[in-house]
């Protein structure tokens, strides 16, 4: 098995059999120590000490010269190429061998119990040794070869001698020779499996880079499609706006030539190729995973509202009745730009399936959701074919495949937006009864709060503001005016109407935080009407710990902005800042 | 009139240039292909309409950065935006950061001469779906209508008479773009009064800031200058 081997794989092992004796070494150490000891004691009584404490040293000097070599010299650290260092592991371990070998000089002096002994000791030390070299032969053999042999040849030697029984001390040395070549079977077949359990790392190892070279060829080609996708979004679609212009240009010059006809089609195929195009790009941009989500605060009913208006032209020329049902104001926590995709595509697709009757778009709470529906009167959509409608280039009533009508990416680019953005879209539809298409998107906060749209630029660090606050509890005004001062304005004070009425004449705010309700049953709304008939249009904004839906409705329908207590630095700026819009920063700058 | 075109893409250039001379509404029309270009012909002449692509490639100045530059050099000039991308949120920028109109590169010739009409005779065009509807609470009403193309936009004067001229300078200045101390330099007065005059001119129009009196503007047709 070794000879037909990857050399890569045989190195392999052998590196990871040196590595191995490192973790081993101290636990031979003490087993060698051991076993010495036993060995002296053996033969004290019939040897002269000095010679047993001069082996018994040159085996210590010998040990620690192994250990230095297998921890230092045969390791990788070490820098030396790897034959030098088995060569090392050889070495070291011949000495250890030739070194225990050398015991057998006091054998012939031992009786037979300790003879028998001192067998058993050097006979477990070169089995063991098997473990300790994962069999491998050049470090294996020169170990157990000097003790087998030795010992073999002690044994054949004291049958010579004083034996009693000649023929059972040469049987012994017989079965010694018998049992060295079994260890070396025993050694091989260890190193067999070793190199086996290498091959398999290796194979693990060079399955492990091939996974990660191509973990980083798909990364380099996701990168190599997103930067496709950035200069196709930018440089491809200009030629097409270009020939747009010049279709222009021909319809200003051939005003009334029969050439009107071409260039009012060509302008139509433009108009085509460029929607298809778009459609391609944003699918793919989906699928690239390059498309962001910014969300941010949106109120629904004018967002809708802008959305069905869009759609109107091409409704009225159809004559379609185009509805809108919001009459709640609910805002949600979404990215207003891909939402709008996603209703214009739902809109787009319902008036152009739709040849009578209308499309109507709801507004509605659910619990805690918004819930948009897009419903026409269209032929509707089979149930069996309610989930292939969001696959790409599938279209139903379009058996011809005109490709005027799109290529049928509309609902697929719905339905990876909605994934994206987290809505629950679901349709609802019977064959001649129109089909309805459901979004349902978490509600932001409360109804009509505070922040129904906060503005798209960061906000400026401080608002430059003379700011009227007028409630009835001086512990409240105070603590509005420290945050007014908080965020850069000044402020000015009221307690009720009579007083904010004053403060007006003599300083002009620029705008009005009204607390809805005043002392003596005074409400904010009247005074801020109050206000506005000395400061026509003064910006002005409800303040209210609690209030009631009839309360809220009254706010609303005065076109005010209600501001909930507690009131935040945050939560000001950004109400001031969406009060007074532009101007705010056109004072920052005086 | 003197306009100057702003677009990496030298074709679009030249289409758009090709159109502004057939309407006629140009005495002379320059372009450019970066912002460096850009800035160095505004430094060094008058333009009445600089029309801005608001993407000008990668690495490059552009976008809302690009048209407080072209503001501040060239106050007089009308900065028009021209985008693919016509979202509520880029309309927003670009009219927030100074632009007197935004033209969608769709690719519709009758949009485009209708955009380009409007705007080289100074009106504000804005695509119809970012325009505000003073109630949004209403069913829908009929779509605005952008201005007839026919006689041209008409003039702030005629469509507010109780505006002085003097506040119907400032606000002019205003919405394309220029600073309050811009403006009180351009008039010779202080920036108290020119806060005073918008403060006014803003409560004629029933608008809270300079981006909602671009959006009026454009919602009645009106020309700036």
């Amino acid at each position: 098995m070794t000879t037909a081997l990857d050399p890569a794989i045989r190195a392999d092992a052998e590196e990871a059999m040196l590595h191995l004796r490192v973790g081993t070494s101290t636990r031979v150490l003490v087993g060698v120590c051991g076993a010495g000891a036993v060995v002296m004691a053996l033969a004290w009584s019939h040897t002269t000490w000095p010679a047993l404490v001069v082996w018994y040293g040159v085996m210590l000097l010998s040990q620690a010269a192994r250990i230095w070599s297998e921890v230092h010299a045969a390791q990788r650290s070490s820098g030396r190429p790897l034959k030098q260092r088995l060569n090392w592991a050889g070495w070291s371990a011949l000495m250890s061998g030739l070194v225990q070998a050398a015991s057998l000089a006091f054998f012939p002096s031992e009786d037979g119990f300790e003879q028998a002994l001192h067998t058993l000791i050097l006979l477990v030390m070169s089995t063991g040794a098997v473990v300790y070299t994962a069999g491998h032969p050049r470090t294996y053999y020169p170990y157990m070869a000097p003790i087998l042999l030795s010992l073999t040849l002690a044994w054949w030697t004291v049958s010579d001698a004083a034996s009693e029984r000649p023929e059972l001390a040469l049987g012994f040395g017989a079965l010694l020779v018998v049992y060295a070549i079994n260890l070396l079977g025993y050694a091989r077949d260890t190193w067999a499996m070793f190199v086996n359990a290498a091959a398999m790392r290796h194979h693990e190892a060079m399955q492990n880079q091939r996974l990660a070279a191509a973990v980083k060829a798909a990364e380099a080609a996701s990168h190599a499609k997103t930067r496709f996708l950035a200069a196709a979004s930018h440089d491809l679609r200009q030629p097409i706006h270009t020939i747009a212009l010049l279709a222009g240009v021909l319809k200003l010059r051939h005003r009334n030539d029969a050439s009107t006809e071409a260039v009012t089609l060509l302008d139509s195929v433009v108009q085509s190729l460029s929607h298809q195009l778009d459609d391609l790009l944003d699918i793919s941009k989906l699928d690239a995973g390059v498309v962001k989500v910014a969300a941010q605060p949106l109120s629904l009913p004018r967002f809708l509202h802008r959305r069905l208006d869009e759609v109107s032209n091409e409704a009225r020329a159809k004559g379609l009745a185009l509805q809108l049902r919001a009459d709640q104001e609910l805002s949600v926590f979404t990215d207003p730009n891909l939402l709008e995709r996603v209703l214009r595509n739902l809109l787009d697709n319902a008036v152009k399936f739709t040849a009578q009757g209308g499309v109507t778009l709801t507004l509605q709470q659910e619990g805690e959701q918004a819930l948009i529906k897009v419903s026409d009167t269209g032929n509707g959509i089979p149930p069996e074919q309610q989930r292939e409608v969001f696959q790409e280039f599938v279209q139903l009533h379009n058996p011809e495949r005109d490709r005027s009508m799109g290529m049928g990416l509309g609902l697929s680019i719905v339905d990876r937006l909605c994934r994206l953005l987290e809505i629950d879209l679901q349709l609802h539809s019977q064959p001649g009864q129109g089909a309805t298409f459901a979004l349902r998107l978490p509600l932001l906060v409360r109804s009509s709060s505070a922040v129904q749209q906060a503005p798209t630029q960061p906000l400026p660090p401080t608002l430059d503001l003379d700011v009227l606050v007028v409630d009835d509890e001086i512990m409240v005004r105070q603590a509005t005016a420290w945050l007014l001062s908080e965020i850069g304005c000044r402020c000015q004070v009221a307690e009720d109407r009579a007083s904010a009425l004053d403060a007006v004449r003599t300083r002009r705010p620029d705008v009005a935080l009204v607390d809805y309700r005043l002392r003596g049953g005074d409400d904010g709304i009247a005074v801020v009407q109050a206000l506005r008939e000395q400061i026509p249009g003064l910006p002005a904004a409800i303040v209210s710990g609690d209030i009631g839906p009839e309360q809220l409705q009254a706010v609303e329908s005065a076109g005010l902005r209600l501001l909930h207590k507690p009131l935040s630095p945050r939560l000001l700026q950004t109400e001031l800042h969406l009060a007074m819009g532009q101007r705010a920063d056109t004072h920052e700058s005086t | 009139m003197r306009a100057l075109i702003v677009d990496d893409h030298s074709m679009f250039c030249d289409g758009l240039k090709l159109l502004l001379q057939t309407l006629g509404a140009a005495s002379e029309v320059a372009t450019c292909t970066n912002s460096e270009q850009a800035l160095e012909q505004v430094q060094a002449l008058h333009w009445d309409l600089v029309l801005l692509d608001w993407n000008l490639g990668e690495g490059s100045v552009g976008g809302a950065q690009l048209i407080g530059q072209i503001v501040a050099l060239q106050p007089d000039s009308r900065v028009v935006v021209i985008s693919a991308d016509a979202s509520t949120q880029r309309v927003h920028a670009a009219v927030e950061a100074g632009a007197v109109g935004f033209v969608p590169k769709e690719a519709s010739a009758d949009l485009l001469i209708d955009a380009i009409r409007i705007t080289s005779h100074g009106g504000i065009y804005l695509p119809t779906s970012v325009l505000d509807r003073p109630d949004h609470r209403s069913t829908p009403q009929p779509i605005v209508q952008m201005s007839d193309p026919g006689p041209g936009p008409a003039s702030i004067q005629e469509a507010y008479p109780r505006l002085t001229p003097r506040q119907i300078d400032v606000l002019v200045c205003a919405v394309r773009g220029q600073s309050n101390k811009l403006i009180a330099r351009a008039l010779g007065i202080s920036d108290g009064t020119v806060k005073q005059h918008l403060n006014a001119v803003y409560r004629e129009l029933g608008v809270n800031s300079r981006t909602e009196a671009v959006y009026r503007l454009a919602h009645q047709g009106l020309k700036v200058f």
